[in-house]
C-alpha cells in the first residue's frame, strides 16, 4: 500500500483484486459455516461489513495515541465492542437471522479479515479511506459469501433466498448444504478464480498461490 | 462418568470442530502440510483450549453473571484468551523449556483461533458445569488434533499427485477436506442417551 | 521504565472503559426489546397449539414438577396452564427430544379431555432435506386427537392401531424423537389431570 491510495481504488480493491475470501483466503470459518443459504450469507456479510467499517474508522482515529506495545489488545477490544453491538442489535430486531447464525456472530471477533485490515490498512491511513477500505473489503466478503451461499442453496436445497426453484422436479443434492459441500464449493470457486487470474499471476511470481494459502496463519502471526 | 464420555464422543466425532462446525479452519489449512507441525499445533490447541474453557467458565460464572454483565461475554472472553495465551507462553518459557520449544511458535497463533473462543461460547450456551466445560474444551481440542493429523497425512500424499493447474494449492486441499468431512457426516446420527 | 508500563496500561484501560460504556448504553436500548419480543413470541407459540385461550400460567419447570411428586420424563422442559376467562382449559408442554442433529424443541397442546389439539416444532437442527421433512403438518397431524392408552409408536408401514405413527421416509430417527417427546408430554398431562403421582 505504497503512496496515497485513491478512494475508488481502495473501495474496489477489496471487491475484486484483493477479495478477502477468494483471493486472500481470509476468514474461511464463517465463509464455510453460514453459507448453507444465500440469505444467511448476506446477513453474515452485512454484519461483518459493519464491524469492519466501524473498527477501521475507530482504529484509524486512535492510531496516533495507541502505544505500539498494546496495539493488538486495543484493536481486538475495539473489534469485540463492535461485534457485541451487532450481536445485541441482531437479537433485538432480526431474531431469525440471529438464530440462524448462532455462535458465528460473536466469532466475527476472530475473523482474520478484520484484524488484518486494522493492522495493514487502518493504522496507516485516515478515517475516511479506512472506512472505504472497510466497506470494500466487507462488500467483497459479502459478495463471496453470497455466491457460495447461492450455489449451495440452489443445488443443495432447490431453493434460492427462500424461494423454491426446482419444486419436486429434481431431488436436491443435500450434500451441498452439509459440511462437505461447503469445502467442495469453496475449493471449486477458488480454483475458478485461480484459472481466471492465471495470466496476471504468471506475470508476477509463480510462488504467489502458495503464499496466499498461508495468508491466514500469516495474519495470525501478527498478534 | 458416562456423561463425560458422551461429551468426549460429541466433541470429537459428532460435532468435530473442524469438519462439521468449521471452527479453526485457518490453522487446519495452514499448518497441516506436515505431520510434525500438525502435531505441534494440536498440542498447543489441546492445552490452551482446556485451560481457556476453565478460565472463561470461571469468569462467566463469578464475574459476569453476578453483576448481570453477560452482554460483555464476547469482549471478556477474547481478552481473557489473549492474556492467557501470553501467560502460558511466559510460564512455559521459564518452567518447561522443552515443551516451550515444541509448542512455542504455535502459541501466538491460537489467540485468533476460533476453536478456542468457540468452545468458550458453546460452554456457556449449553449451561455446562465446570467439570463438563473443562472436559468439553479438552475433547474439542482432541477432535481438532484428530482432524489435523488425519488430514496432514492426506496432504503429504497430495504433494506428489498430478493435479490440474488451477486446483493446485488451496483448492485441492479444500476438496480433500470435503472428502474427509463426508466421513464425519456419518457420525451425526449417533444418539447418545 | 515506569512510564513505559503505565502509559500503555492507562490507554488500554481508558479504551476498554469507553467501549464498555458504549456497550452498556446499547444494551440498555436493546435489552427491553429482546425481552418483550421473547415474551410475545412465547405467547403466540403457546396459543397456536392451544387455541381458545386468552392467558397462560407461569412456566412450571421439570424440577418443580418432580418436587410436586409427579414423574415427568427426561424430555420434559416446562408445563404451562392454559386459561380462558378464568377457567382452566388445558395444558401446553414444552419438550426437547434428541433427534439426529441435536435437540428438537416442541410444544404440545392438550385440552382437559385429554385430546392433543396442537403440536408445534419450535426449533431443530435436523439434516436439511431429510430429517427436516418431519416438520410438516401432514406428519404432525397424526398426533392430533385423543391420547391413546399406549401412547405413540413409530411404525414403518401404514398405521394399523391407535397410537401408530407412520414414520417419514429417510427421517426415521427424527420421527421417533418427535414421537417420544410427544408421548412424554401426553403421559405427563394425563397423570397431571388424573392426579396420579
Amino acid at each position: 500500500m505504497a503512496g496515497k491510495p485513491k478512494a475508488l481504488t481502495v473501495l474496489f480493491n477489496g471487491l475484486l483484486k484483493e477479495n478477502p475470501t477468494l483471493v486472500l483466503l481470509l476468514g474461511m470459518c464463517p465463509s464455510l459455516a453460514v453459507t448453507t443459504m444465500a440469505q444467511n450469507a448476506i446477513g453474515m456479510g452485512i454484519a461483518a461489513t459493519f464491524v469492519l467499517m466501524g473498527s477501521n474508522v475507530v482504529v484509524s482515529l486512535i492510531r496516533k495515541i495507541v502505544p505500539d506495545k498494546v496495539r493488538i489488545p486495543i484493536f481486538v477490544t475495539v473489534i469485540a465492542g463492535f461485534v457485541t453491538i451487532v450481536e445485541m442489535v441482531m437479537k433485538a430486531y432480526f431474531p431469525d437471522l440471529d438464530k440462524a447464525l448462532g455462535i458465528y456472530i460473536p466469532l466475527i471477533v476472530v475473523n482474520c479479515i478484520i484484524l488484518a485490515r486494522a493492522e495493514m490498512f487502518a493504522c496507516k491511513n485516515g478515517p475516511l479511506l479506512s472506512a472505504l477500505d472497510g466497506l470494500g473489503m466487507g462488500l467483497g466478503f459479502t459478495a463471496a459469501l453470497f455466491v457460495i451461499g447461492s450455489i449451495r442453496e440452489i443445488i443443495g436445497a432447490g431453493t434460492w433466498m427462500g424461494i423454491t426453484l426446482t419444486a419436486d422436479l429434481i431431488d436436491p443434492a443435500t450434500i451441498l448444504i452439509l459440511p462437505p459441500g461447503g469445502f467442495m464449493v469453496m475449493g471449486c470457486l477458488i480454483a475458478l478464480v485461480n484459472k481466471l487470474t492465471k495470466k496476471k499471476r504468471d506475470q508476477k511470481t509463480a510462488e504467489e498461490p502458495e503464499k496466499c494459502a498461508m495468508g491466514c496463519p500469516g495474519c495470525e502471526k501478527a498478534s | 462418568m458416562k456423561e463425560l464420555f458422551a461429551i468426549l464422543l460429541l466433541a470429537m466425532f459428532i460435532e468435530n470442530f473442524v469438519l462439521s462446525k468449521f471452527l479453526g479452519i485457518c490453522p487446519f489449512l495452514g499448518v497441516s502440510q506436515k505431520t510434525s507441525t500438525a502435531l505441534g499445533m494440536s498440542g498447543a490447541v489441546v492445552f490452551v483450549n482446556t485451560l481457556a474453557s476453565a478460565v472463561t467458565w470461571l469468569v462467566n460464572e463469578f464475574l459476569l453473571k453476578p453483576y448481570d454483565l453477560e452482554y460483555l461475554q464476547t469482549i471478556a472472553f477474547i481478552l481473557v484468551i489473549a492474556a492467557l495465551v501470553q501467560f502460558v507462553e511466559i510460564v512455559l518459557k521459564k518452567l518447561l523449556p522443552p515443551l516451550y520449544k515444541a509448542l512455542g511458535i504455535y502459541l501466538p497463533l491460537i489467540t485468533t483461533n476460533c476453536a478456542v473462543l468457540g468452545s468458550a461460547l458453546l460452554n456457556v450456551q449449553r449451561n455446562y458445569t465446570f467439570l463438563q466445560a473443562v472436559f468439553f474444551g479438552f475433547s474439542a481440542g482432541l477432535g481438532f488434533t484428530m482432524a489435523l493429523i488425519l488430514f496432514s497425512g492426506i496432504r503429504e500424499r497430495l504433494e506428489t499427485c498430478d493435479i490440474p493447474e488451477a486446483f493446485k494449492g488451496m483448492p485441492i486441499t479444500l476438496i480433500a477436506a470435503s472428502l474427509v468431512s463426508v466421513a464425519f457426516v456419518g457420525f451425526a446420527g449417533l444418539v447418545i442417551q | 521504565m515506569l512510564k513505559e508500563i503505565v502509559k500503555p496500561a492507562v490507554i488500554l484501560f481508558l479504551i476498554c472503559a469507553i467501549i464498555t460504556g458504549t456497550l452498556a448504553v446499547v444494551n440498555g436500548i436493546t435489552k427491553p426489546v429482546i425481552e418483550e419480543r421473547e415474551r410475545t413470541e412465547l405467547q403466540e407459540s403457546l396459543s397456536s397449539v392451544l387455541p381458545g385461550t386468552d392467558e397462560f400460567g407461569a412456566a412450571v419447570n421439570r424440577d418443580e414438577l418432580v418436587s410436586a411428586g409427579y414423574h415427568p420424563g427426561e424430555r420434559i422442559r416446562n408445563l404451562y396452564k392454559g386459561i380462558n376467562r378464568g377457567d382452566l382449559v388445558g395444558y401446553v408442554v414444552e419438550v426437547a427430544s434428541r433427534g439426529y442433529g441435536g435437540d428438537i424443541s416442541m410444544l404440545v397442546g392438550i385440552d382437559n379431555d385429554l385430546t392433543v389439539v396442537g403440536v408445534k416444532i419450535l426449533s431443530h437442527s435436523e439434516t436439511p432435506g431429510l430429517g427436516s421433512k418431519a416438520d410438516n403438518d401432514e406428519y404432525l397431524k397424526q398426533y392430533l386427537g385423543e391420547i391413546p392408552e399406549a401412547l405413540y409408536h413409530v411404525v414403518k408401514k401404514a398405521p394399523a392401531k391407535d397410537g401408530d405413527i407412520e414414520a417419514i421416509t429417510s427421517a426415521t430417527v427424527t420421527s421417533r424423537a418427535i414421537a417420544n417427546g410427544i408421548s412424554e408430554a401426553a403421559s405427563l398431562v394425563r397423570d397431571y389431570i388424573r392426579g396420579e403421582k
